[in-house]
């Protein structure tokens, strides 16, 4: 046995090392993590239905490349950096800049003076998430990371392929925005964790 | 204060991943086939590397020829040495039978190097006169043919024999369907000297070619896997042994193939000049004396310069004769390697040229059994074939009168 296991190393055969996925595990990966990929692409792209159809991309993208899974991260971490490469894909494409300017336009048509009333009485949770899916995309993926995902500081330099010291110098200027676009509304809100 | 993820929980309450979407999503991994994807992409870009590079080895390394002898200095004529071997051939085959000694005497000369007059145009030996490469093809393939015949002994009659005055140029109308008739109870194929010769001086594109697919996929095999450990795995320890096997395999595509072949007599001089044993000895070669193939064994007799005879061997792999060894002769006469197949012995003799030897005769001391050869005066190697039976024997020798030679 042993013999074969130093064959095996030396042979560089992936032994132990890597991630195979069968459909028990997708199932059990999906149920547990579908829920928040689904908000978090939610954010981006704000449409349910396209939120769904990238969350199962994600999913998708996940089975396909598991084997290449190097490990270095949990799992997590992996399906949480699909999912916003996912979502950046579809943002940067000319299918949804083309579904935000009309979504746009139409906006502009049912513009009235109802707006602030309407701001007003938004619930404080929908406050707080407006506010983060107005901000820039290289803030919004931090801050969601740390905050939704609750990832550690070292996992999201992984799952964003960042130094470590950009993610804590872009989650600080995030809190910041996103601060002064809650006290802006009216809302003076204090993160629970730095 | 409620966290952010609370937060956002509880703005998309009501919002979740469906079973139905989750369902659809195995649906679709197994609908569009998604497999652990392969990439090809580092196996065909090394496949790419290493044929590219084979591809200069190749262009860098080929054989330039050297010619070292000159037909028109040989001695004998090639078109009546032949029509002197057809009509040895039918006078033993024409009446259906062939006796033991008739076989013994045809095949202990061997028609190699008439052949090889034929297949090249450059022979020491044999001048030959100027062909249609067709013809050149029928009569070094007939040569085999008819020597085979006789060494299976399996003698047809249903060949248009020709006539003892027929021409070499009359013969050469009908040679093709000669041969054709001679070859039909032939098993041993032919094969023309002149496919022998190495590609290049490299050894492996000189190897067979299973050797190269597999020395080929071993390469690609560990080239992959270090791409993949680089990329993926990153153990260390395996890619030692990956870069050392590497290196390894790949030596073989750059070693120059020393190995000699005796496709022809410019490579067996070639050979003889270099040998070890010439350089032990302190002599030069002068000249080629004689070559004779039988069945997968090769020999060529050189004169060197203290007068003595020496004898190098090749022997078949695949379809070349690679060399196996050389002996200088220390009295008049070489016994060479002998050999036993399942129903008799070989043994090949070499002859200086001022030999006295007419006969050679083996004799088994326990039952008294004798066997004749009788000693050809245009060749200096002759085999001599004898029962296995034979197996305590004595070797004679005898001249022109038929007295034993010391």
């Amino acid at each position: 046995m042993k013999l074969i296991i130093i064959y095996s190393g030396l042979m560089g055969v992936k032994g132990g090392g890597e991630l195979s996925i069968n459909d028990q595990e997708l199932a059990a990966y999906m149920q547990q993590y579908g829920d928040e990929i689904l908000r978090l692409c939610y954010t981006y792209v704000h449409n349910w239905q396209t939120a769904e159809d990238l969350t199962q991309d994600t999913f998708i993208k996940f089975y396909k490349y598991a084997h290449s899974f190097r490990h270095d991260a949990a799992v997590k971490t992996y399906i949480y950096r699909i999912a916003i490469n996912v979502c950046k894909s579809y943002v940067a494409s000319w299918k949804f800049k083309k579904v935000i300017v009309s979504n746009s336009f139409q906006k502009l048509l049912k513009m009235n003076s109802d707006v602030e009333q309407h701001v007003l009485q938004q619930s404080e949770a929908k406050q707080l998430v407006l506010a983060i899916e107005q901000l820039p995309v290289k803030y919004k993926d931090v801050l969601l990371l740390f905050y939704y995902a609750e990832l550690s500081l070292a996992d999201i330099s992984e799952a964003l392929q960042m130094p470590l010291n950009t993610v804590k110098t872009r989650l600080s200027r995030a809190r910041i925005l996103l601060k002064n676009e809650l006290l802006e509304g009216g809302y003076n809100y204090a993160f629970d964790k730095e | 204060m409620p966290s952010i993820k609370n937060k956002i929980n509880e703005a998309y309450e009501g919002h979740r991943f469906s079973k139905e979407k989750q369902l659809e999503t195995l649906q679709a991994i197994h609908k569009k086939n998604y497999k652990r994807s392969f990439s090809f992409m580092p196996a065909l870009s090394s496949i790419g590397i290493v044929f590219i590079l084979l591809l200069l080895i190749f262009t860098s390394t080929k054989e330039q020829p050297i010619q070292l002898s000159s037909s028109s200095l040989a001695p004998y004529n090639a078109d009546e040495a032949l029509l002197d071997r057809v009509h040895q051939f039918q006078q033993i085959v024409k009446d259906g039978v062939i006796t033991e000694q008739e076989r013994r005497q045809y095949i202990s000369t061997s028609d190699w190097a008439l052949q090889l007059a034929f297949e090249t145009g450059t022979s020491i030996f044999y001048n030959r006169p100027d062909m249609p490469k067709e013809n050149i093809q029928h009569v070094a393939e007939l040569l085999h043919n008819m020597y085979y015949m006789v060494y299976d002994n399996v003698p047809m009659t249903n060949i248009d024999f020709v006539e003892e005055n027929t021409t070499f140029n009359e013969f050469m109308q009908v040679v093709a369907t000669y041969n054709a008739q001679v070859a039909q109870t032939v098993d041993t194929p032919y094969i023309s000297s002149l496919t022998e010769k190495p590609f290049t001086k490299n050894m492996f594109l000189n190897l067979d070619w299973w050797w190269q697919l597999l020395l080929l996929g071993v390469f690609v095999l560990f080239v992959y896997l270090l791409i993949q450990n680089i990329r993926i795995d990153r153990k260390k320890l395996a890619g030692v042994f990956q870069v050392a096997f590497i290196v390894l395999i790949g030596s073989f595509f750059f070693i120059k193939d020393k190995t000699h072949y005796s496709y022809n007599e410019t490579a067996l001089m070639e050979t003889a000049m270099a040998n070890e044993l010439i350089q032990q000895e302190n002599v030069e070669v002068i000249k080629l004396i004689n070559i004779a193939q039988f069945n997968e064994g090769r020999i060529a007799l050189f004169e060197v310069s203290d007068g003595r005879l020496f004898m190098s061997e090749y022997m078949k792999y695949g379809n070349k004769f690679k060399y196996q060894g050389s002996s200088m002769m220390q009295s008049n006469i070489i016994s060479s390697f002998g050999n036993s197949s399942y129903n008799e012995h070989q043994n090949v003799f070499a002859f200086p040229q001022n030999s006295n030897v007419a006969k050679i005769g083996i004799i088994e001391m326990n039952s008294n059994k004798k066997v004749y050869l009788q000693r050809d005066d245009e060749t200096n190697i002759q085999l001599f074939i004898y029962p296995n039976d034979m197996t305590a024997n004595s070797i004679h020798y005898y001249n022109e009168a038929g007295e034993e030679i010391d």
